[in-house]
This record gives structure tokens, C-alpha cells and sequence, in this order.
């Protein structure tokens, strides 16, 4: 799931020619420090929701990449 | 002094009297094409001091994008010889009341066959949503949009004319939000509810300072009002409902949008439909001499207020951005491989709609998405890309030829 969530973020990343990241750590926030602006964010959604079938908005906006986990987990 | 914009990225503060002494230092250009929000504001102010009609042009357009406005780079340095210098903020608030009948602001807007449209706003119609008095004096505004876009320059009027500090957030990946809120204690927020989302979970206090909080561009959720209420205990929490074309025409502390008295026979619903009088919009063609405006807003009315219920336009908000799907398609049809496309708006819990595109190719090719994202980075602006592309064998058409567009 981390491996898959990792590819997801690189694949936005790498698509508007920014750095990818080689590690997913949990604690990092989407926003501050992967550099995710509010059209990333949406994208993220839209393509986990393909991946795994789960909203992650549907429990609130998240911020780190351990929230994201946390939604997928349930 | 008093202050009027912070800007933490830039790294600079200016009082009125420093915003002053730059507005006599630079040149007053006709096409207002500026990327930090400060030369926006300076080339705002001075032309409503001098009374000089100006149009404003997003600072991030690309060539392209300046070419589809039927603009070019060599007609839009025209400027304007302007000898006499402001003293100082009782000159220019002086000259500002003199002159601002002959002043007038053009913006563009998406046309509906795919050409933008350049609608011209005077003082009263810009301003009509400004209130002006000793209570909002010591108003301190957190800015949020794009200083060239129409809720940009409400807000820039609203916080200029009351004599405010305006602090620059506009990019809340690149600001620090939740510092600029609690050290500048900002009291007023207006922003599209795609900036409260973005926002909110990096909001890690109670921001006791913020009085308003109002949300505009795109329909406010219930959840996200909760949401903010809790961030913002002490605030008011508004929606307004404006448009380039018609200006701030309502404005509501829930789902339902009181209509002012004055404005109760600017607007009438047919249909369904919000239509609203030509009188009070700013100035356009329009393809027919009808004197009623239709705004595509399906809306239901009830006891002087009107509710919105949906939207029926192929334009796409995404985020409080109006976007053009012909424009889009013009663009990625000029891309090699790609024979026909669709671009549509898909439902997003973040953006309320993200931008999406059937491809038609003429034959398989790998990676196509990227090399899509590569063709129009530097074409056009960033909301104007679509991010979910899909190929398909064919766009499906109306016996017409038209493409079905989905909603």
C-alpha cells in the first residue's frame, strides 16, 4: 500500500517536472513539505480513490502522508 | 504609519506613504500585466486617482494566452504621461473622489464560443459591494486571489478605500498561512472555499482575531462552514455570489441569498434561470440587444431570497477558476498525435471540479499524459490543465456534431 501511495505522489510529481521522492515518511505533510498545491491534492484523491476504492476526504482533509495511510488502513 | 501590504515571500512591508512615493515614481501602463500583487495595486490606485481607464491582465498569462485574448506583447506597454505627483494620502484620497467617475477597469472572462470577452466595469459598478466607513478602519485583510480577477480587486477596493493592511497570501502552498493569520492578526478573510480546504488542516490554533470570513467563486458546503466556525469562533461567515460580468450582486450567511431592495428589479428568473438587467453590469457585447443578462445560474426563489441549485454552462469552476473547455481543446488539439478531445469538469471533493480529458489519439502511443502536461505547461495557466486524462476510441457528438459534454 505505501509502495503504491509512493508511486501515486511521484507520478504527480514527475508529471509537472518536479523532484520525485524516494521514501515515504509518514510524518511529512502533503502540503508543506511534499510542495502539494490544492490541484495535486485533488488529483491525489481522484487517482486513490481508483487505486483503492476509498475517499480519502470522506473523514476530513488530510494532511500528512500518515493520514492518508490512516484512511486507507480503515 | 500605517501599514498597507505585507508581503512575507516577497520580503517587504509598505506603508501608505512608501505606496505613495512608488506610485509617483513609476509609469502608469494602460494593461495592468504584473505578477507580484503590489504593482497591481499601485497601477489600480493611481488610475483611479487620475481618473484613467485601465484593463487588467492575469501576470501569469502565458504568449499564447495573451494571444487568445487577441493581445499582444507590443500593444500592451502602452502608457500613460502623467505629470503631477500625489503629495499625499489626503491628495490621493482627494483625487481619488474627483476622478473616480472617469475611471473604469476592464477584465477578461471566458466567451462562450471559446473567445474571451473583455467586460469594462466603472466606479460604481466595481465598487458596488464597498463599504466604506470609520468602523472598518482598522480592517486587516489576509489576500487571497489573484489580484487580477475580479475578488481580487473587491477586496484590494474594500481594504484601499478604508485606508487597511492588506497581507498577501495568495499562494497558500508558498505562504504560511496559519503564521500570516496570527501575526498580523488578520481580521478579514475572502476567499474561494477551494483555499479554505487547502487551509484548514494545516490551521493548528484558534484565530480569535479573524472577525468575517467570507467564501466566494463557488458554492460553500456545509461541512466546510462547520469547519470554519470551529477555526474561527469569533467570525462572521458570508457567501457572496458575484461575477466578472455582473459585479457583487448578493450576498448570504447561509444557503439562501437575500435580495436587496434596490436590487429587486435588476433581476428576474425565467425558467429557472437568473437573469439580471443589463443596467447594472459592466459593460460587454452581447449577441443580442436583450436587456436581460442570463447568468446560467439555475436558482429557486423563496420570500426575496434566491437559492443556487446548479449551474447550466460548460464553462468549469475549478476552485473559484472559470475555465473554458474550448479554449483547453483548442490547445491540446494543437498537440501532435491527438485528433480529437473532450475536455469536462469531474466532481472533486477538493477543487468542487477537477479538469479532465477523453483523448482521441491517431495512434497508440505510451505516455501521452505526460507529454500532454509537457505541451501545455507553458501555455497555458495551471487550473487550465487537465490532470485525469483518459483515451478513448471516439468523443461521443450530437446528431448536430456537437460534443456531449459531461456534467
Amino acid at each position: 500500500m505505501k509502495n503504491k501511495l509512493l508511486e501515486l505522489i511521484n507520478e504527480i510529481l514527475e508529471n509537472s517536472d518536479r523532484e520525485t521522492i524516494s521514501i515515504l515518511d509518514e510524518e511529512a505533510s502533503l502540503r508543506n513539505d511534499i510542495g502539494f498545491d490544492s490541484i495535486d491534492l485533488a488529483v491525489l484523491t481522484v487517482n486513490i480513490e481508483n487505486v483503492f476504492k476509498v475517499d480519502i476526504f470522506e473523514a476530513g482533509m488530510p494532511d500528512t502522508i500518515k493520514d492518508v495511510l490512516e484512511r486507507l488502513e480503515k | 504609519m500605517k501599514v498597507f501590504i505585507i508581503d512575507t515571500l516577497r520580503e517587504y512591508s509598505i506603508s501608505y506613504n512608501d505606496f505613495i512615493n512608488q506610485m509617483n515614481a513609476m509609469d502608469l501602463k494602460k494593461y495592468i500585466y504584473c505578477k507580484d500583487p503590489k504593482d497591481v495595486f499601485l497601477h489600480l490606485a493611481k488610475s483611479i486617482a487620475f481618473g484613467k481607464e485601465v484593463v487588467l491582465l492575469d501576470g501569469d498569462w502565458s504568449d499564447t494566452e495573451l494571444q487568445h485574448q487577441g493581445l499582444r506583447h507590443s500593444e500592451i506597454k502602452e502608457v500613460y504621461s502623467i505629470n503631477t505627483e500625489i503629495r499625499d494620502m489626503e491628495d490621493l484620497y482627494n483625487r481619488i473622489e474627483k476622478n473616480k467617475k472617469n475611471w473604469s477597469v476592464s477584465l477578461f472572462t471566458s466567451g462562450t464560443t471559446g473567445k474571451p470577452k473583455k467586460v469594462k466595469h466603472s466606479f460604481s459598478s466595481a465598487s458596488r459591494a464597498v463599504r466604506q466607513s470609520a468602523k472598518y478602519a482598522d480592517n486587516i485583510w489576509l489576500f487571497s486571489y489573484n489580484p487580477t480577477h475580479f475578488a481580487g480587486l473587491q477586496v484590494f477596493l474594500q481594504a484601499f478605500m478604508n485606508r487597511n493592511t492588506v497581507v498577501i497570501g495568495n499562494d497558500p502552498g508558498k505562504y504560511d498561512i496559519n503564521l500570516l493569520l496570527k501575526n498580523y492578526k488578520v481580521t478579514n478573510v475572502s476567499a474561494t472555499p477551494s483555499f479554505y480546504r487547502f487551509i484548514i488542516p494545516t490551521l493548528n490554533d484558534q484565530y480569535d482575531s479573524i472577525k468575517n470570513i467570507t467564501s466566494g467563486g463557488e458554492k460553500m458546503d456545509e461541512k466546510l462552514k462547520s469547519l470554519l466556525s470551529k477555526k474561527f469562533p469569533s467570525a462572521k461567515i458570508t457567501n457572496v455570489y458575484a461575477s466578472t460580468e455582473a459585479g457583487s450582486l448578493f450576498a448570504a450567511d447561509g444557503e439562501y441569498f437575500h435580495i436587496e431592495d434596490y436590487m429587486a428589479d435588476m433581476i428576474k428568473i425565467e425558467d429557472s434561470e437568473l437573469c439580471i438587467h443589463r443596467s447594472i453590469m459592466g459593460e460587454f457585447n452581447l449577441d443580442s440587444n436583450d436587456q436581460w443578462y442570463k447568468t446560467g445560474d439555475i436558482v429557486e426563489y423563496l420570500d426575496g431570497k434566491i437559492r443556487f441549485l446548479q449551474r447550466e454552462s460548460d464553462f468549469i469552476n475549478v476552485g473559484g477558476y472559470i475555465v473554458n473547455p474550448i479554449e483547453v481543446e483548442e490547445e491540446i488539439l494543437k498537440i501532435e498525435n491527438i485528433i480529437d478531445v473532450l475536455i469536462y469538469g469531474m466532481d472533486n471533493k477538493m477543487l468542487g471540479k477537477i479538469l479532465a480529458a477523453d483523448v482521441v489519439l491517431a495512434v497508440k502511443e505510451e505516455n501521452i499524459n505526460k507529454r500532454i502536461f509537457a505541451c501545455l505547461a507553458n501555455k497555458l495557466q495551471k487550473w487550465k490543465i487537465p490532470r485525469i486524462i483518459s483515451i478513448k476510441d471516439k468523443i461521443e457528438k450530437t446528431n448536430t456534431g456537437k460534443k456531449v459534454r459531461k456534467r
